[in-house]
């Protein structure tokens, strides 16, 4: 049994927990659920002795200490699982594997993946290298690790996204068997509602740094909601219905974009040739799991990633080469999912971006600051503010305020990392009104629920290829799910493709 | 005919030695995260240290010993501002490397053209008689042995010990090791020390064996800065950053061979054409990056085979600082 009791931590004058106490029990399955930057996320790294807190203890079978380490915490089996999966992407799988663990021969730590991966349904080559894997696979690959440290509770931080249904499914059926048949405790970290439904014993909800309730089964979900999200929930909960969907321009009208034989080829690999095209105030999602295929589409379509074969048009204009700024001038815009690595200055002020792109209108700044960022995009920040200041939310709306109104194609990246349900909302009405005046949207989420919800049309990539484009009406989480996860398409929509 | 080409050989393998050794000291550091500049200065008043110290004492070993001495507490220096007070590495190790020059030129006036004891020669029983190797190997400095078997030993240090997963994992992500409870900033000091003691060695090597003796200019002025770029060259990898050194090396001894079959070029070319010579074997080894070369490169699977492994990337965290206080 696991006591957290009132633990703080402080980051400057920011109290990610403020207050928290938590007893954790063994068997059973817990779900940390709040928005970002309820505090989920800091309390669980406490636990795993990854962050030391402000203040408050951590009582562990009968010890109590103000802090953990990484090793304390293994020590007492706890075990960790980020999203982003915490390992060295350069390094051979098994050497992922044995670090940490006590010490070893190779062939030893050959033999204990290769038990574990028969045990728990997987498959590794000890030899290559983790950057060869999915994220789901990088995933698998630290469960098995903290299970051979002997770890008896797990957190597991986000575990879905980036996974197909089907492997959400096996994960979600091995915490089970681990909770149910070998006592362990689980606590899954999480802002998809569903899940937490469907798999705790107890729900903890976190808000501000606290938790603000215990829900055990059965769930209300109405309750739920309001719990997260307060009394603003009622009328916009989480998983309300966004804006209705722009409708797009008529099938015969003339293409935006039209792939003919297209070949894009990318630091890591190569794709195709591609044929596609979509119409002016289409809404294209690309759903596919890490590096099937679908960045390299982006970033070629916006000539980031290079374009060795094959034609491009862009509103009847031929293009053989993808030059970036060339087709910048003609109305292609990309949005990163890094926004603050790859699209914005981080030492520079809001007031510098809006000169850097709009570069005519240096003389009403101020005024123009006012009109385009703070009323039209809800940006309520000073214009002397750096862009570094900015929360997620804030650094989205201004990306989104930088792209001029004549943009013909945009290509974002993730669209809502990182943002709150309210930003996120915003994001996708401000992407609908764009769509409604004739852009054409495409873009990807690790998140299928997103892209399902806001698309005419899904491209899944599978294994380095387009393997299918799905209708709206036949794009269900279980046909693009099954896409995904490599399924022959003509077997999936009944060869009506 | 043998002979002269065992003698060439030899002689690149002099030259490289210091260089070898120098270039494994800093791969060592940067494959744990840590830039050390500080290797050109390090490398000087490490080969006075050395070179005082064997003439003190009448000791050359002791005088390696000396120099190693000096190049670790430089790299610990830049350790502990670095990796523990959080301070930028670079500025660090260049304000460090001026300090060592200066301080080498002053401290050692007084051994200036001085006799002095050299490590001389070791002559490896029965190893002289064996055809080919002999006449390379068999009576040659110390620290031609020195520097191969420290290749060695770094590769087997570095890829079959659980030491060295640990090594490379915090260069790769201090975070993930912080993760494992490895405890990053005293691996990463710890590398900095060893990787400052062997560039200690290479201005022992220099001082002692290479260009016996002290004075102003020493004449392994500017080794630590070429040292510097053949770590990048060997993509962070001993055995390859040794080829380096050794191919760097032969450049530099051919041009004595190539200034008596071409008279009429002048010297100093010689002596410079070794450095754009390194630039154009970096940009060919690195063709890599370049995209129709990847193209290439996917189109013949005899190809693609071959450039698998073939790995440039520097460490990927490396120059970071890493806080553990301040948590994942």
């Amino acid at each position: 049994m696991i006591v957290l009791q009132d633990i703080h931590k402080h980051y400057g004058r920011v109290r990610a927990n403020d207050g928290v106490s938590l007893t954790l029990e063994p068997g059973r399955i817990y779900a940390l659920v709040g928005e970002n930057g309820a505090g989920k996320s800091t309390l669980m790294r406490v636990l795993a002795g990854h962050t030391r807190p402000t203040s408050g203890t951590i009582d562990l079978g009968g010890r109590t200490v103000a802090f953990l380490t990484p090793t304390l915490a293994r020590e007492h089996g706890v075990g960790m699982l980020y999203q982003d999966p915490l390992d060295f992407p350069a390094m051979p799988i098994w050497e992922n594997f044995q670090l940490g663990a006590p010490k070893r021969t190779k062939g030893q730590v050959f033999d204990v993946i290769g038990e574990l991966s028969y045990r728990l349904d997987a498959c590794f080559l000890p030899d290559e290298a983790v950057s060869s894997l999915t994220v789901g696979e990088r995933q698998l690959l630290e469960l098995l690790r903290l299970l051979d440290l002997g770890a008896t509770t797990l957190i597991l931080d986000e575990p879905t996204t980036g996974i197909t249904p089907e492997q959400k499914r096996e994960l979600f059926d091995l915490l089970m068997k681990l909770a149910r048949e070998e006592n362990h405790t689980i606590v899954l970290v999480t802002h998809k509602l569903s899940e937490a439904l469907e798999m705790a014993d107890a729900i903890l909800v976190m808000r501000q740094g606290a938790i603000v309730a215990t829900l055990t089964p059965p769930y209300d979900e109405g309750e739920l909601v309001l719990r997260m999200f307060g009394d603003a929930a009622e009328s916009e909960g989480a998983d309300a219905p966004g804006p209705a969907t722009p409708r797009p321009a008529a099938l015969d009208a003339p293409p935006r974009l039209r792939l003919d034989n297209v070949v894009m080829a990318g630091p890591k690999y190569s794709m195709g040739p591609m044929r596609f095209s979509a119409r002016p105030g289409e809404c294209i999602g690309l759903a596919g799991l890490d590096g099937s295929g679908q960045e390299l589409f982006l970033r070629g379509l916006c000539g980031l990633d290079r374009m060795p074969g094959g034609t491009l048009t862009l509103d009847g204009r031929a293009y053989t080469t993808n030059d970036f700024p060339v087709l910048r001038r003609a109305g292609v815009h990309f949005v990163p999912a890094d926004r603050l690595e790859m699209a914005l200055f981080p030492a520079l002020t809001l007031r510098e971006h809006i000169a850097l792109a709009f570069p005519g209108r240096s003389d009403e700044l101020d005024a123009f600051y006012q009109s385009q960022c703070v009323e039209r995009f809800n940006l309520r920040a000073h214009p002397q503010t750096r862009a570094s200041e900015l929360s997620g939310g804030n650094q989205q709306r201004l990306l989104l305020s930088l792209i001029p109104d004549h943009a013909a194609l945009l290509l974002m990246e993730h669209p809502t990392r990182g943002l709150d349900a309210g930003s996120a909302r915003q994001v996708w009405s401000h992407l609908h009104d764009r769509c409604r005046a004739g852009a054409t949207l495409i873009f990807f989420s690790p998140d299928l629920d997103e892209v399902l919800a806001h698309s005419h049309r899904v491209a899944v990539f599978y294994d380095r290829a387009m393997a299918a484009v799905v209708d709206r009406a036949r794009a269900t989480t279980e046909v693009v799910g099954a896409l995904m996860a490599g399924k022959d398409p003509d077997q999936v929509l009944g060869g009506g493709q | 005919m043998t002979d002269t080409m065992a003698l060439a050989l030899a002689a690149v393998l002099m030259a490289a030695a210091p260089l070898i050794l120098a270039t494994l000291g800093e791969t060592l550091t940067e494959k744990a995260g840590v830039i050390n500049l500080s290797l050109d200065g390090s490398i000087l008043l490490a080969a006075m240290t050395a070179f005082a110290v064997a003439v003190t004492f009448d000791s050359p070993w002791l005088g390696m010993l000396g120099g190693m001495a000096v190049g670790a507490a430089i790299a610990g220096l830049l350790g502990v501002i670095g990796i523990f007070l959080g301070q930028s590495q670079l500025a660090v190790g260049f304000i460090l490397t001026l300090l060592a020059r200066d301080l080498a030129y002053f401290l050692g006036h007084s051994f200036s053209r001085q006799p002095g004891p050299d490590l001389g020669l070791w002559t490896i029983p029965g190893l002289g008689e064996v055809a080919l190797i002999g006449p390379v190997f068999g009576s040659r400095s110390p620290v031609v042995h020195l520097s191969l078997v420290a290749v060695f030993l770094c590769w087997w240090w570095m890829y079959r010990t659980e030491a060295g997963i640990r090594l490379r994992a915090v260069g790769e992500s201090p975070r993930a090791a912080f993760g494992r409870g490895i405890r990053v900033r005293l691996v990463r000091l710890w590398y900095c020390l060893a990787g400052g003691a062997l560039v200690g060695m290479a201005g022992a090597a220099y001082s002692l064996a290479v260009k016996p003796g002290w004075g102003r200019p020493q004449g392994c002025e500017g080794a630590g800065w070429i040292a510097l770029a053949i770590v990048i060259f060997g993509g962070w990898h001993p055995v390859r950053a040794a080829l380096g050194a050794v191919l760097f090396a032969a450049l530099q001894v051919s041009g004595i061979y190539l200034q008596d079959i071409f008279p009429s070029i002048p010297a100093p070319v010689f002596q410079v054409a070794p450095f754009p010579m390194m630039i154009l074997t970096l940009l060919a080894v690195n063709m890599g990056r370049v995209g129709w070369i990847q193209d290439l490169v996917r189109r013949h699977p005899l190809l693609k085979r071959f450039s698998r492994g073939w790995s440039f990337d520097p460490p990927a965290a490396l120059g970071q600082d890493f806080d553990p206080r301040k948590g994942l």
